[in-house]
């Protein structure tokens, strides 16, 4: 699986996530803009939001998440990294050098 | 567009816009009711974060700041400005708050937006109170860190200020603990404004 497509399953895992409200575009600002202009040509539904990067044998995934006001926010991060490590293991993405970021941007009500 | 965890750290964007975008569009997007959807406004937390606040002020403050705007005009029309202006600059990333794990691969955080995002959030489900700056003192890169929190309010003329103060103060703390797992050490309340109430300004 690419990287592009692994993005795009990740994002769909967190939607999933009790107490993720939303999910934002975790990637640098240069391809975020690319993918706003995407965005703008309602192709949004083509990219995925969270970050994927491979570097000396290692692989960082960092999502960038709004979460729900009725749940504390660190068991909710918590689940959404359980999460994605867990759907990174069902792809073969394994091992010490995986490194799981999740951060909350926005607490706000769910909708 | 979602730049505001780009953005650089603790430095305010210096124009009118917030992400971006401008917050003349923001606020004309608010008042069409967010729609049609603009995917590069909800695709920004700070966007979001800003949106959410201007609502709270137009929902909870509008007949009162509009009753005092025809009173003094001057006085509080540069003090929405004042209001709106701090809003704009607290929603940009800041610092990055940890949240602790026991596995050291998974890495947890806050924005700081985002906390401040609550305190305000906090302060503005409060009657009779529309919060006005929000500052954290602590060393907020450590996960459970001691946090003394500042914040600036307005109160209805009429109420108990230090009934008012309190209640902020459970506010804030609970939020806090809640969803940042800092340890908030002490909240210091400034009531630097008062706003006369309409009957129908609850």
């Amino acid at each position: 699986m690419s990287d592009d497509l692994l993005s795009r399953d990740l994002t769909e895992v967190l939607r999933g996530v009790e107490g993720v409200v939303d999910v934002f575009d975790a990637h640098p600002v240069v391809e975020g803009a690319v993918r706003a202009v995407a965005a703008g040509l309602d192709l949004a539904g083509s990219t995925g939001l969270v970050e994927i990067s491979r570097a000396a044998g290692s692989v960082s995934v960092t999502a960038h998440v709004a979460t729900g006001l009725d749940v504390p926010t660190p068991e909710t991060l918590a689940r959404a990294a359980d999460a994605l490590r867990g759907r990174l293991a069902a792809s073969g993405v394994t091992g010490d050098d995986v490194v799981v970021s999740v951060s909350a941007r926005l607490v706000d009500a769910s909708r | 567009m979602t730049t505001d965890d780009r953005s650089p750290l603790d430095v305010p964007e210096d124009d009118d816009t917030v992400d971006g975008i401008a917050a003349d569009r923001l606020a004309d997007y608010l008042d069409a009711g967010r729609t049609p959807r603009d995917p590069a406004i909800e695709g920004s937390a700070a966007c979001r974060l800003y949106l959410q606040s201007l609502a709270r002020v137009h929902d909870l403050s509008r007949a009162s700041l509009e009753h005092e705007a025809r009173r003094e005009p001057d006085r509080d029309g540069a003090w929405i400005d004042g209001l709106l202006d701090s809003i704009r600059r607290e929603v940009v990333g800041g610092r990055v708050i940890p949240i602790g794990h026991p596995d050291p691969a998974v890495r947890l955080s806050v924005t700081e937006a985002a906390a401040r995002g609550l305190v305000r959030r906090a302060g503005d489900e409060q009657s009779g109170v529309v919060l006005g700056s929000t500052t954290f003192d602590g060393d907020l890169t450590t996960a459970g860190a001691d946090v003394v929190v500042r914040v600036t309010a307005a109160a209805r003329y009429g109420l108990d200020l230090g009934a008012v103060a309190d209640e902020l103060r459970t506010r804030i703390t609970e939020t806090l603990t809640r969803h940042t797992g800092l340890t908030v050490v002490r909240v210091d309340v400034l009531v630097d404004d008062v706003f006369v109430a309409r009957e129908d300004d609850r």
